[in-house]
Order: C-alpha cells, then structure tokens, then sequence
C-alpha cells in the first residue's frame, strides 16, 4: 500500500502543476493584446506509477511542458498572402503617383496637344497673322514643356522608388539579423527540452514583416529555419545571417546583391519586389511609350514644315530640335527650336497668304504619325494603359487585404487568447489546486492521528 | 428583381407604360442601373461567399451574374425588345430623375462593377490556387493525412485526395 509520504507527495504534485497551468493562463491573459502572441497551453501528464505488488498507485501529476498553440499551413498562407499583399501595396502606391500626370489638366500632354493643333487650326484661317503664329510657338513651347515636366516627374519619381529600395534592403538585413539570433535563442532553449513559445511568436512576427519586404522561403529543419528568397539565395541558414547589398549601376538605380550575385530580376513579390516591378519595369515602359509619342509628334510636324514655306516664302526649318534617334529622352528633352513667329512654315506655295501647310500641319492631328496612331490616340492609349494598370492592382490589391485579413481573423480563432475561456480555466485550475490543498490538509490530519496513535502506544 | 417574366404575358402590360414614358432611352438607363446594382450585389455576395469556401454560394452567385450579364447584353443590344420594356417596369421611379443624372449613376455603378468583377477574379485566382496547394499536400505521400471515415466506417470524400488526387 502507499504511504501517506507519497500521497503526501501525489498532492504536492497537483498543488505545483496547478500553479503552473494557473501561471500559464495568466500569461495569456497578459498578452491577450500582444500582437503576434499564441496562446499557450500547458500540457499535464500522469507521472510513472508506483507498482506495489499487486496494486499500482498513480503518483501524481507533472507538467511536462508549456505548448503554443499555432497552425503552420495557416501561419505559411499569411507569410505568402504578406508577400503578396506588400508587393501590391508598393505598385498601388507607385501607380498612383503615376497617374497624377496623366490625369485631365491644363498642364497635361494631352490638353496641350489639343491646344497645339487648335492653334494650327486658327492659323490656317489667317496664316499671315503675327499673333496666331505666336500662338503656335506658344503652344508648341506648353506642349513641350507638358512632355519635359511629365517625363521629368516619372524620373523623380523612379529616383524616390529606387530610395525605399534601398531602405527595404536595410530593413531586410535588420530583419534577418534578428531572425537568426531568435533562431539560436529557441534552438538553445529546445535543445535542453525547454519551451521556447514567446521566441518562436517573436521569430513568426519577424518573418511576417520580412514577408511584407520581399519574397521569402521558409524551410523548417531541426530546431531551427532557413530563409531563402523566392529563387533559393539564403537568407538566413540557422544562426546566420546573409546581408543583402545595394549597388548603383549604370543608370544611377540599385540593384540587389547576395552574396556578389545580382538578384534583382529574380525578386517579385514583397514591397522590394513591387517597388522593382514599378521601377524597372512600369515606369520604364510608360517612358518608353511617352518618349515614343514625343519623338513621332516632333518628326512629324518637323517633316510638314519642311515641305512649306514661311512667311518669308523660305523653306520651313524644324519648328522642334530633332529627338534623338533612338527616341531614348526625347519627351525630357523636347523643347522648340525657332522663336521668331514668322518662320512657321504655313504656306504651301511660298506666298503668304496660303494656309496649306498650316492645314497640313492641322492633319497631324487625325493623322497616323505615332506607330499607326494619331498623337490624340497614341496619348489616349497611354492614359488608358496607366488607369487599366492602376485599377488592376488596386483591385488586386482589395482582394489581397481581404484575404489576408480572413487569413488572419482564422489565426486567431486558432492562436488567439480567448479571455472567456481563459477565466473558465482560471477557475478550473484554481478548484483543482484547492482540492490538493485539501488534500494535504487531510493527509497532515491522518499523519498527525498517526503521531498522537504512537503516542498513545508508546 | 425577377425578370423570369420576359417574353410573357407581362409584356402587354409594360408596353403601356412605355407609351406613358414616351422616352425608351431613359427607361433602357434606368433599366440598366437597376440591373447593374443588381450585379453590384450579386458580386459582393459571392467575394464573402468565396472568401468563406462556400462553394454553394460560389456558384449560385456564378449563375446570378450570369443571367444578369446575359439581360444587360439584351439591355444594351436590342433596348425597344419587349423583353427591356418588361424588365423596365422593375426599375420605375416615382419622381424619375433626369436621363444626364442617370447616365452619371450609371457611370459611377459601372467603375463600381467592373471593381468588384476584378476583385472577384483575383479572389477566384488565389482560390484556385489555394486548391491546388491544398491537393497538392494532401498528395503528398509524407504527409501524415489519414482520410476521415464516414458515418458508415466506409472510406470518406477524402479518400479520393488520396494520393493522385
């Protein structure tokens, strides 16, 4: 039979493992607020028994370990949902500031060349007229400026995306240094059988904001994880960490290296990832398509003029400086080559009175001078191009924060502390260390029976 | 609105409040928006219904915008058809507001709808690919994934996401 020491001892048990499921709970009602906190959960098993031949008596109670309750599939959606989510929100904000230049405005590229061709038109009714030909220059200097001021924001504006590059590799190198010393920390703590809960929450949030950075790869082995990027370069191996560098090329931009490899082309989701694709690829393309417009416009009318005479009845010179040839800067660089009004070359036939230059130079406007397009239509093109590009990944954008937030509304369903059901185990745990208590209290009675019994014999 | 009356009996009816209207361009718009907003519903019905993987829902709202889809192409392509002037009948107004109001409503339901068509499209995309994941792990022969049993004991659905699925 057992002795009353070890009942004494099977009531201890309870009494400490009740103080610690009591201790857990009131840690998660402590964090029920903390962001990134799991519920934790203490796990309670019988000790070995104690075999007294024939009987076996249970020796009570242990708490063989303190468990965080989270779900890795669904903690693995939210770090890809992140990724998603950040690159998104770095288009959506690129984009939109894209868009501004090519919203209807009187300083626009499409109002000026509206405005442009207008004056074309008002001259050909009057073509000898000072005062229409300086509304042509005039017009054609806004027009020019409207493609420099455009093209030069698109510039600014790749300079101030190509800064938070940067700073997102600073912020990713900051990141994977605290992910690999958590990484040691839990595998030290794991290693000697200990629960290393509130790191793995710390070491989960920080991989949570690396994901919103850039494209990550999370491969557990024991004890520990591995970072990669999207396309395998590590990240963090373990307790080390693997800097990200920028260096500026060429083009005056950054590009990313790992480890002496340039990893730019392969980054694609993450905020560094949306903040590349805006950069080398968006912004580029509307350039492209700006410098295309410009360069085909200023041939063109270049071209009329040519074929005219102005109002000295002299051949028509360039009324733009010719863009480059490759089209590369030639909406920065537009500018308009003749300030005297008088050599607009409007007349057909060298008198002064003819228009039909001028009208020819009008028919630019509906003409096929921009890769098939009138000018109007090319411009239209792009301002379709940029809204189309912008409401897509806003949409996207509206449908990633739905998910994520769904995403994150189940993990806490999981994970989250329930202060309901934290009080209800309060007071379960409290009644189960009372009855020990009781217990105890019982045993010192039959003990001290025992004693006064011996007594009494003695 | 239940349109399931075009070409019936209805129509006799809603020609003569055509002939009161006198104006089938204003009862094409209204009928347009009221369609429109119609679709706008639907489709925000089916992102919660796509967000909870409620496949029921899912297609019930597929069908829904189907057939609102199939009534705005009819709207816009044939809009002195009977089957219009019927459907006109839902979207009357006591006070009708002017055609340039409604073409400014219409307008800004249109962005609202064609939003929310993108929306649904990303969240189908991120569905199949949650699906696909989903089929992929449990496919897995590593994956420690035991098939539920059905009430009977027999093998349940998941048997077939057995390996192969």
């Amino acid at each position: 039979m057992s002795s009353l020491n070890a009942s004494l001892a099977t009531a201890l048990s309870g009494l400490i493992s009740e103080q610690g499921a009591m201790a857990t709970t009131t840690n998660n009602v402590a964090n029920a607020n903390t962001p990134g906190y799991s519920r934790q959960v203490p796990v309670l098993v019988s000790s070995d028994p104690t075999v007294v031949d024939p009987l076996t008596f249970g020796s009570g109670v242990t708490l063989q370990s303190i468990e965080s309750i989270r779900d890795p599939i669904l903690e693995s959606q939210i770090q890809q949902e992140t990724q998603t989510n950040g690159q998104l929100n770095s288009l959506v904000s690129a984009l939109q500031q894209t868009q501004v230049n090519f919203t209807s405005s009187t300083g626009d590229i499409g109002t000026a060349i509206t405005n442009f061709f207008d004056s074309v038109n008002q001259l050909s009714t009057n073509p000898s007229d000072l005062s229409l030909r300086q509304d042509v220059l005039t017009a054609a200097g806004n027009l020019a400026t409207a493609f420099n001021t455009t093209s030069n924001n698109l510039t600014a504006q790749t300079a101030n995306i190509d800064q938070n590059v940067v700073q997102s590799v600073g912020q990713i190198n900051t990141l994977t240094q605290q992910i690999a010393q958590l990484n040691g920390q839990i595998s030290n703590l794991q290693n000697v059988g200990e629960s290393a809960g509130s790191f793995i929450d710390q070491r989960t949030q920080a991989i949570d904001q690396l994901s919103n950075l850039v494209d990550v790869s999370v491969i557990p082995s024991d004890n520990t994880l591995t970072l990669t990027t999207g396309n395998g370069t590590p990240l963090v191996i373990g307790q080390t960490a693997f800097q990200l560098q920028t260096q500026p090329i060429l083009s005056g931009l950054h590009d990313v290296y790992a480890q002496g490899t340039d990893i730019t082309s392969s980054i694609v989701s993450g905020e560094l990832g949306g903040q590349l694709q805006a950069r080398d690829q968006q912004i580029p393309a509307i350039q492209t398509q700006l410098n295309t417009l410009a360069a085909g416009l200023a041939n063109a009318v270049n071209t009329v003029q040519a074929g005219g005479f102005d109002l000295n009845g002299v051949q028509g010179t360039n009324l733009f400086n010719p863009p480059p040839v490759s089209g590369v800067g030639a909406a920065a660089s537009l500018s308009v080559a003749i300030t005297d009004p008088s050599l607009i070359a409007a007349s057909s036939d060298g008198t002064p009175g003819s228009n039909g230059n001028a009208e020819a130079l009008y028919a630019l406007n509906s003409g096929a001078v921009v890769s098939g397009e009138s000018p109007t239509d090319y411009y239209s093109g792009i301002v379709f191009n940029v809204g189309n590009a912008t409401s897509n990944v806003t949409a996207e954008q509206t449908a990633s924060n739905l998910v994520l937030q769904q995403l994150n509304d189940q993990n806490s369903a999981v994970s989250g502390v329930s202060l309901d059901e934290e009080a209800a185990n309060l007071v379960q745990y409290q009644q189960a260390y009372s009855a020990s208590a009781q217990v105890i209290t019982a045993i010192n009675d039959m003990m001290y029976a025992v004693v006064n019994m011996a007594t009494l014999t003695g | 609105m239940d349109f399931s009356g075009f070409g019936t009996g209805r129509v006799e009816a809603d020609e003569e409040m055509s002939d009161t209207h006198g104006d089938n361009g204003l009862i094409v718009i209204q009928t347009c928006l009221a369609l429109m907003r119609e679709l706008e519903d639907s489709l925000r019905s089916s992102q919660t219904a796509l967000l909870a993987r409620d496949a029921a829902g899912t297609e019930r709202c597929s069908r829904e915008q189907v057939r609102l889809w199939q009534l705005l192409k009819a709207l816009t392509g044939n809009p002195g058809s009977p089957a219009i002037i019927s459907a006109s009948r839902e979207s009357r107004c006591e006070s009708p507001p002017s055609a340039a109001e409604l073409a400014e409503l219409l307008c800004a339901a249109a962005i609202r709808v064609q939003h929310l068509a993108r929306v649904q499209l990303a969240l189908l995309r991120r569905s199949h690919q949650f699906l696909n994941v989903l089929a992929n792990w449990m496919a897995d022969p590593e994956t420690p994934y035991c098939p539920p049993q059905t009430a009977g004991g027999g093998p349940g659905y998941a048997a077939h996401a057995h390996r192969g699925f």
